[in-house]
């Protein structure tokens, strides 16, 4: 059961997990959805598409590609607003479907290829609505505090 | 035996992958691959409390099979699952 992503990709033909973190929110939540995951091939991953890379402390990371340059990828998780340089050798497989509670919804659907790019194209809003909503819960909470 | 409500069970392709969900996910890292018997009986298990001669017999139910493969099975799945704490 402790065999490595790797191992489990490489044996297997796939990996599925239970994603954790709120870096791709709301799409996948915090220890509640599942993604199933294969192995890459020779063939590039696409805008929109969700790799599986591992950084060089290894941490094992899974956000969006939201540009494909030569020998890298350019990368952000749906909830966060750095981008981040990926390259091509990071990327240990891809996101084929996933289970959003028991919503089962394949990466080539076009609905939700519809979704992933509505929700890249509207990051520029996202960070003053963030601030927005957080600037409400504050005052929500200083003019009815808990008891 | 009764199934642990922090795992889930996913078909993927031909096979039947079984992963945590919730607090679980925290301690337990990886998954439990299953065959289509072991879904079946998965299935069983996360409904209701069960014992290994109740499974047996939705087993001999569901497929045609004799009672000793049935118990044979029934009993290996059920060790695979128990070994990696699945149980409640």
């Amino acid at each position: 059961m402790s065999e490595s992503i790797e191992f489990q990709l490489a044996e297997n033909g796939y990996y599925v997990s239970t994603t954790v973190g709120v870096s791709m929110r709301p799409m996948l939540r915090n220890r509640r959805d599942r993604v199933i995951i294969t192995p890459v091939g020779e063939e590039r991953l696409s805008k929109w598409d969700l790799p599986l890379y591992r950084r060089p402390d290894g941490k094992y990371v899974l956000h969006r590609i939201i540009g494909v340059e030569d020998g890298y990828y350019v990368i952000r998780g749906d909830n966060t607003y750095a981008k981040e340089r990926v390259p091509d050798a990071w990327v240990l497989g891809v996101m084929t479907e996933f289970y959003r509670g028991n919503r089962h919804v394949m990466a080539d659907d076009k609905g939700y290829r519809r979704y992933a790019a509505f929700w890249q194209t509207i990051y520029p809003l996202r960070k003053p609505f963030h601030s927005v909503r957080m600037l409400a819960s504050r005052v929500k909470h200083k003019l009815f505090p808990k008891k | 035996m009764q199934i642990n409500k922090d795992f889930t069970i996913q078909k993927v392709g031909a096979s039947y992958v079984a992963v945590p969900v919730g607090e679980t996910s925290k301690s337990f890292h990886g998954m439990v691959r299953l065959n289509e018997t072991g879904a079946f009986l998965w299935k069983l298990m996360a409904e209701k409390d069960c014992t290994e001669e109740e499974l047996v017999d939705a087993l001999l139910a569901e497929y045609e099979v004799e009672r000793e493969i049935a118990a044979r099975d029934v009993h290996r799945i059920v060790e695979q699952l128990a070994e990696n704490k699945i149980f409640i």
